[in-house]
This record gives C-alpha cells, sequence and structure tokens, in this order.
C-alpha cells in the first residue's frame, strides 16, 4: 500500500510527460523527442525565477509554463514547419527533434552550468502519517497540481476554439483543412501546450530530484515508455500510462530491488509492444486527442 | 462560352498514380451559378478531380483558375477563404463532436480573433462565436438538421451524416461547393430532400459541382455534365444529351457497374 501510494506522484510526472507526447503524436504524428528538455528547461527556468527573481512557487510555474509553451510553439514554427514545406520524410522531422533535445541541453549547460541545481519545495518535505502510511506534502501537491493540470488540458481540448481545432485535426488533417482550419496553428499549439506541461512537470519534480542539464534524457523516455504503454497517441491513454507507470516502479523498487528498477519498466514496455502494441488502456473504438 | 462567366476552370489537368493515367489532359469550365454534373464509371479519375482541385493532390500538369486566376500556390486551410468547400464520397466528419459542433468549425476562417482574447473569453471572442454559431444553425436549418444540433454524430443515420457535412461545407460560405456522391447512401425520400437543396443552393448564386452514380439525381439538378472515363474527358453537355450520346452510353450508361461505390 505504501508503494503503491509512492508511486502516485512520480507517475503524475510521467503522465504529464506522456500527455506532451500523445498531443503532439496526435496532433501532427511526429515524436517530439524534445519533450524531456522541456521538462528540464521548466525546471531551470522555474529555478531561475525562484532564486534570481526573487517570485514565489506559484510565478516561477506559472512564468515557467508561459516560457517553455512560447517555446515549444517556435520550435514548431522555426524548424518543423519548414522541414514539411519541404515535404521532408517523416524520419527527417523526427530527428530535427532530437536536434532541438540536443540544442536545449547544451544550451542549458552554457547558461545554468554543469553543477546540479536544487529549487527548494514550497512545502514542508516532513512525512505525514494518515491512517497508517505516511505522505509528505510534496508529494501531495505533485498530486494536485498535476490532475488540476490534466482537467485544465482536458477542458482546453473539450471547450474551446483551438481545442476543438486540435482535436479535428488528430482525427482528419485533409478534412479539417477543407473547413479552413491552419494544421501548422493546431501543430504549434499542441507543441505549445506539450512544452508546458512539460515544464509544469520540471517544476514539480525540480524539488524531489535534482536540476541537471542532461535530466531531461531520462524523464523523457520514461514519459515515452508511459504514452506507448497507455496507446500512444491517447490523451486518457497517456494518463493511465503516466500513472500505471509510476506505480510499477515503485512497486518494483521496493518489492524487489531499486537497481533494477529501469529495467523491469523497459521490459513492461517490450512486454507491451510485443503482446498489445496498441497500448494496455486502448478501448475499442480509439479516439485520438 | 463567355469566359467571364466561367468560375472555375480546370486546365489541362494530368495526374499519373505509378503507370495509372488517373487524369490525362482533362479540361472542365464551370460556369457560375451552374450546377455542374461530373460522371463516369468508376476510376474514371472523378474523385482525383476533386482532390486536385482542394490541393490534396498536386497536379503533374495543368492549372486550376478561379475566376481567372491561377490557384496552384495555395494550401487546403486557404481554399475556404477563396470560396471553394467540399463534401466527400466517404464522409469525414469529426466524431465525438456534436452536430453544431462539427459545422461551427467550418467557420474558423471567418471568425478570425486574437488568441488573447480567445484565452481570456474576451467580449470580441464571444461575439465571433455567436456570430458562427447563428451561421451554423441557419446552414443547419437549411439542410433540415435544426433538431438535432446536440445530437453527437456518431448517433446519425448515414443519410443524416450527410446533410450535417453538407451544411459544415456551406457554413464556410462558399461560392463553389463541390459535393461527391452527396446521394450515396440515401433512401428514395432523403433524395428528394436532397435533389430540392441542391435547386434551391443554384438560386442562391451558389455553383455546384457534382460527382454523382445515381443517374436519376444528375439529369434532375445538372445544367452540364462531363463524361469521364479511364481519366479522359469523354463528352460534355446538356443531360439529355449526354444521355443519347454513344459513347458515353458505351462507356457508362450501358455497364451494368451503375451501383453505389
Amino acid at each position: 500500500m505504501q508503494f503503491f501510494l509512492n508511486g502516485l506522484p512520480i507517475g503524475a510526472i510521467y503522465s504529464l510527460v506522456a500527455l506532451g507526447y500523445s498531443l503532439i503524436y496526435a496532433a501532427s504524428g511526429v515524436l517530439n523527442w524534445s519533450q524531456g528538455d522541456m521538462v528540464m528547461l521548466g525546471a531551470y527556468v522555474g529555478f531561475t525565477v525562484f532564486f534570481f527573481l526573487k517570485l514565489g512557487f506559484i510565478s516561477a510555474l506559472f512564468l515557467a509554463i508561459v516560457v517553455v509553451a512560447l517555446l515549444g510553439a517556435l520550435v514548431q514554427y522555426m524548424i518543423l514547419r519548414p522541414l514539411r514545406e519541404r515535404e521532408a520524410p517523416p524520419i527527417n522531422v523526427v530527428i530535427a527533434t532530437l536536434g532541438v533535445a540536443i540544442i536545449c541541453r547544451n544550451l542549458a549547460l552554457g547558461i545554468w552550468g554543469p553543477d546540479p541545481q536544487i529549487l527548494p519545495s514550497p512545502v514542508s518535505s516532513r512525512p505525514l502519517s494518515l491512517a497508517g502510511v505516511s505522505v509528505t506534502p510534496q508529494d501531495i501537491l505533485v498530486l494536485s497540481v498535476g490532475i488540476t493540470l490534466m482537467l485544465i488540458l482536458h477542458s482546453f481540448l473539450k471547450n474551446t476554439r483551438e481545442g476543438k481545432a486540435l482535436r479535428a485535426v488528430a482525427q482528419d488533417r485533409y478534412a479539417a483543412q477543407l473547413v479552413g482550419i491552419d494544421p501548422e496553428r493546431s501543430d504549434a499549439v499542441a507543441f505549445a501546450a506539450s512544452a508546458g506541461i512539460g515544464a509544469a512537470a520540471g517544476i514539480l519534480i525540480a524539488p524531489i530530484f535534482f536540476v541537471t542539464f542532461n535530466m531531461g534524457a531520462s524523464i523523457g523516455l520514461k514519459g515515452f515508455v508511459a504514452a506507448v504503454i497507455g496507446g500512444l497517441g491517447t490523451i486518457p491513454g497517456a494518463i493511465a500510462g503516466g500513472f500505471f507507470l509510476g506505480v510499477v516502479e515503485s512497486l518494483a523498487g521496493g518489492l524487489i530491488s531499486s537497481g533494477y528498477r529501469d529495467a523491469i519498466t523497459f521490459s513492461l514496455l517490450i512486454v507491451v509492444l510485443w503482446l498489445k502494441p496498441s497500448g494496455l488502456f486502448l478501448r475499442k473504438n480509439r479516439q485520438k486527442v | 462560352m463567355d469566359d467571364r462567366n466561367v468560375i472555375l476552370e480546370v486546365r489541362d489537368i494530368s495526374k499519373r498514380f505509378g503507370g495509372l493515367r488517373a487524369l490525362d489532359t482533362v479540361s472542365v469550365a464551370i460556369r457560375r451559378n451552374s450546377v455542374h454534373g461530373i460522371i463516369g464509371p468508376n476510376g474514371a479519375g472523378k474523385t482525383t478531380l476533386f482532390n486536385l482541385i482542394t490541393g490534396m493532390l498536386l497536379p503533374d500538369s495543368g492549372q486550376f483558375e478561379i475566376e481567372g486566376k491561377p490557384i496552384k500556390k495555395v494550401r487546403p486551410h486557404q481554399l475556404v477563404s477563396i470560396g471553394v468547400s467540399r463534401t466527400f464520397q466517404n464522409i469525414r466528419l469529426f466524431k465525438g463532436m456534436s452536430v453544431l459542433e462539427n459545422v461551427m468549425i467550418g467557420q474558423h476562417v471567418h471568425t478570425p480573433t486574437a488568441v488573447f482574447s480567445i484565452m481570456i473569453n474576451g467580449r470580441k471572442s464571444r461575439s465571433a462565436e455567436n456570430a458562427a454559431r447563428e451561421e451554423a444553425l441557419a446552414a443547419l436549418g437549411f439542410v433540415g438538421m435544426a433538431r438535432n444540433v446536440d445530437q453527437n454524430v456518431d448517433s446519425l443515420s448515414y443519410g443524416n451524416q450527410r446533410l450535417v457535412e453538407f451544411a459544415r461545407a456551406l457554413a464556410a460560405k462558399p461560392r463553389i461547393l463541390l459535393l461527391d456522391e452527396p446521394a450515396a447512401g440515401m433512401n428514395p425520400t432523403e433524395k428528394q430532400h436532397l435533389l430540392r437543396l441542391i435547386n434551391s443552393l443554384q438560386q442562391k448564386d451558389y455553383t455546384v459541382v457534382l460527382i454523382e452514380h445515381d443517374m436519376k439525381v444528375v439529369m434532375n439538378v445538372c445544367s452540364t455534365v462531363s463524361v469521364l472515363d479511364h481519366g479522359k474527358k469523354l463528352a460534355e453537355g446538356r443531360p439529355e444529351d449526354i444521355r443519347r450520346h454513344p459513347e458515353v452510353i458505351r462507356a457508362y450508361l450501358g455497364k451494368s457497374d451503375r451501383g453505389h461505390a
């Protein structure tokens, strides 16, 4: 039970990162390998706002989301759109996102240096005992902010015009164009939203893990695994996959050995791809986004 | 033919798919405010022609002109603002959205608002949204789907889904409406309804280009008919003449593959 609970906050983080992958994949069919680095940049921007601008945690969170979301839209407009206009093969587009990841990592290394930084938690990290299990206020913060962001994303997709346009593009890019939706703009919205939630994930884990320039690689990969396990390109799948992965990791680390944790995660990915490649949590009539 | 009366000109269009000549130097002039039928056996290149006009495919040679202006460099989503809108042979509505949402999405272009105004749900974005809603409701009323606005499109009958797609195309306020087999899968009553709709569109100053297998529909509403066969234009003229054209009878009417695609 304790291990199960410990898995939830990290699961929420994985869910947020997985949402980023799935949103972009559903909208534009691109696997965005810079997703993990948006998490890293979010953490650094938050760190900078917190220590150098001396603003509180909430403004750090908000500013990091906005700055990194703008960066995400920029990646779409400056790098991916020109490639698609030249009708580059999809693999080139994916490799370009890998390039973005490497640039981000080195920019971060240049700006913030190689030493790991830590962002203090806005709440105490002393565990509280509740009905025989212990949770830290930080865990509760991560979970509640994470779930709030998911709800905001859901309502954005469901109720706003840009959100509906994004869903339309995800379903049928060509038909959406013929009713006058600019798919590049929708892609930019998807990139911005993905980068923004990635940044939020970065701020949320910054007090738990160290902030380093190459933290994006591992968190990005875990988020991707979560997205695939849940069914790439679906919103509910990404959320379920993230929580599932978080809990499995925590159980594996607690009951087997924390040294085997990553091995178990990636074995799980292989098993899922082998037995049920469309994802564990997909109903029959799949609906993207 | 008087050139100024031509709204859409297809000029020497060719398209190959590998070794198959889907369209071979086809030229069609579509007059303003006409209902122009495109007929031909399955695989004649009718839908390919639509896909080329709407920019889904690029022609190997030839060009399209709308009111004398070439539309070569136009990206598909900009076509709506030029005044071209289409429906699909196999219905392509956005699933999981309501009838009204599907039609309102078609007015994206006509309601340009600042992103910021949308974010704060400001007055500008709300009034634009209301105008879009009015337009969408008017289009749905026109096709006779006003009672189903809040229904999910997945739960509609095939014929009604076609009507929603029709309304979506109309809500974009096109001057030229491309209809790809609008009567396919409709029962006789629904077909009658559709015929009346197309006729009243003509009175409202629309230009309609119609791909259709159902000869009754073609003979009833079209003022001009072009016949395609194996990517070539076989004949063109008034429906009465086309019906008697010996080549057309041989290629199309005489055969038994008149069924719905």
